[in-house]
């Protein structure tokens, strides 16, 4: 019986094994010139766990990132019909109308200058004031200055405490308590009024960049910075050609992200005066933020206007940020 | 194990550290005097305020909060007006989604591109340098037609889906500290026979937890401040940070009391500072990222 069953098992087991090899040689033969390789079982076992991890993050970017920027191209050339509160595509003689407004608009347009002008100010002074102090801080922090567990609190607060919060706080600070102090607002006054925007971005803006540039110093390796202390220099130069140099990679992601700032940044306008913000403290960011943010035929009318803008903006964008990451790549020396 | 701690014989001998010494001192003052000031503020009464803006209160009251606890709202089209309960469990609700899928997300994608050996993550690490690098502007207006056209457009689940991204400095962060990881532990695991799937959760995911913390409660911090997003995804669904909105902005009634907007400010805050003092030594030295070279 146990012979006759294991004969059985091996004819069974032969025949299979023959299938097998006649499927797997017609495969060869169908497949040679495709796939000259195969695979290692355990290799395939890789593909289709590293397949499955990948498939729901780029099924969401492909919809989220690809289709609303597709999406949003096409925006660009249609108009919103209050009428049906339907989207058409402009027909062929207006296919650029909402691109031809909006630069007529960026030429005649006073408020519209205004923002232009108030955006590049703001960049600047975030580049030329924001940057050094967030580095430097972050380098005190990371020599571990007295009291400093207590300083990093302090620095990483403005993102604790909710932006709406501290703009509240600090608007009602300037308007109520240092007006009577000084004898004017800062902010309602003309002269002093963007200023303060300025300043108020950059006092509120720390945090997230310290967190990052703190952690990316405590990676420098000890046997250069104790090479240091041997040759007995002094913090600002170690400050200057130890810490600096080794931490620009992560500068530069800053850098070269943060141009796209130029045109997005709101300078947290929305947090201090919701909808109505003056016109001259106004910035690109904000303009177009305000236009389509409210549910209703106003605002839908305004998407494609606001979709061709910010389609002219990424254009003038892309080449500037090309040219910065590829300079400073070019002229910074590597960190070897 | 060595420090870098600043020898205390190098502070006050150059300008420099001077200098950024008094800088440090002279911010610290400058954001918690006003900090303080308010939370003085939100205890006096409206005529207190008036009369005496700077001292401390004449006489310590509550009834700002109190005020604040009642009134604090926020309209829902077809529904009425939704209180403060209910608009810090929206809070809670949207918060801990979004936390979940932009933590989540870019962990998965992050694992795999980072340690597994094919050319097709090679690519996906290039979408990811790109789309930093790409400034990409002015596509809101499309992002609430393509949400209302998948109806995620006021759903809280969608909204975390679609807030859920694996680009960004999160993928970075997980990436650099994945690279640090060396690959014997993964090969261990294998000869012992364990699957990938058990490779991920037992054993890398132990040896990567901080870096996890430190992005979740970054994460955490950023969605419970945000009000934009539920202003303009979720109308039915306020959260608290959009309820302190649309107090502190409607000109109606006593909100426009300083006084109270500040008492508001302080009853959203609070929560949030609690969470952060009581995580806040998970966040230093785990969140590296490298160049964007490649």
């Amino acid at each position: 019986m146990k012979n006759a069953f294991s004969r059985c098992l091996e004819k069974i087991k032969s025949a299979c094994y023959s299938v097998s090899v006649a499927i797997h040689s017609a495969k060869r033969k169908i497949f040679k010139k495709s796939r000259p390789r195969t695979m290692s079982s355990r290799r395939r076992g890789e593909l289709a766990f590293f397949i499955a991890l990948v498939a729901y993050p780029l099924a969401q970017f492909a919809v989220f990132y690809i289709g609303v920027n597709i999406n949003s191209v096409l925006l660009a050339f249609q108009h919103f019909d209050t009428g049906t509160a339907q989207f058409y595509f402009n027909g062929a003689g207006e296919l650029f109308d909402n691109f031809a407004s909006f630069l007529s608009d960026l030429r005649g347009n006073a408020a519209r200058i205004t923002a232009t002008l108030n955006s590049v100010i703001l960049y600047v002074c975030t580049l030329c004031i924001a940057l050094p102090l967030n580095l430097v801080f972050s380098f005190f922090l990371y020599k571990k200055v007295p009291a400093y567990g207590f300083f990093r609190v302090v620095l990483f607060l403005p993102q604790i405490i909710s932006a709406l919060v501290v703009s509240l706080m600090f608007r009602y600070f300037v308007e109520n308590a240092l007006t009577t102090v000084i004898g004017f607002n800062l902010l309602t006054t003309k002269k002093t009024g963007f200023a303060t925007i300025v300043f108020y971005n950059i006092w509120a803006g720390f945090g997230t960049q310290i967190l990052i540039y703190t952690s990316a110093m405590t990676k420098i390796d000890d046997s250069l910075v104790e090479f240091g202390e041997l040759e007995g220099i002094s913090l600002l130069r170690e400050f200057w050609q130890i810490t600096l140099p080794l931490i620009f990679p992560t500068i530069t992601i800053f850098l070269v992200a943060g141009i796209a700032g130029l045109f997005t940044n709101q300078a947290g306008l929305y947090n201090f005066y919701g909808g109505g913000a003056r016109d001259d403290l106004q910035t690109l960011g904000y303009v177009f933020f305000v236009r389509i943010i409210r549910s209703d035929n106003a605002s839908y009318a305004q998407y494609p206007y606001a979709s061709a803008a910010g389609l002219l903006f990424t254009l003038v964008a892309t080449p500037i940020t090309l040219a910065v990451k590829y300079l400073l790549e070019k002229f910074v020396p590597s960190t070897e | 194990m060595r420090t870098n701690k600043i020898q205390h014989d190098q502070l006050g001998k150059s300008a420099f550290t001077v200098a950024g010494l008094v800088l440090l001192f002279l911010y610290t003052v400058s954001f918690l005097a006003p900090l303080f000031w308010a939370l003085f503020t939100s205890f006096k009464t409206e005529l207190d305020f008036m009369r005496n803006t700077f001292g401390f209160p004449s006489k310590f009251i509550l009834d700002n909060y109190i005020y604040v606890f009642d009134n604090l709202a926020a309209p829902v089209p077809r529904v009425g007006n939704i209180y403060i309960v209910e608009m810090f469990y929206n809070s809670i609700c949207y918060t801990v989604l979004c936390t979940l899928t932009h933590t989540f997300t870019p962990f998965i994608c992050a694992y795999a591109v980072a340690k597994f050996d094919f050319k097709f993550g090679k690519f996906i690490y290039g979408i990811v340098i790109v789309t930093l690098i790409l400034p990409i502007i002015g596509n809101l207006a499309s992002s609430i037609q393509v949400s209302k056209a998948v109806g995620f457009y006021d759903n809280l689940f969608g909204v975390a889906i679609m807030k859920g991204y694996f680009i960004g400095t999160n993928f970075l962060i997980y990436y650099a500290s994945f690279k640090s990881l060396p690959n014997d532990f993964k090969e261990a695991a294998e000869i012992d026979g364990a699957s990938q799937f058990q490779i991920l959760t037992r054993v890398v995911t132990p040896l990567v937890k901080t870096t996890i913390g430190a992005v979740a409660l970054l994460s955490f911090i950023s969605y419970w401040n945000d009000y934009t997003t539920a202003m303009i995804y979720l109308p039915s669904r306020p959260t608290i940070a959009y309820g302190l909105y649309y107090f502190t902005h409607s000109s109606t009634n006593e909100a426009s009391y300083v006084t109270v907007a500040i008492a508001a400010c302080m009853l959203v805050t609070i929560p949030i500072f609690i969470v952060f003092l009581i995580f806040k030594n998970k966040l230093v030295g785990n969140m590296a990222v490298g160049g964007i070279k490649g």
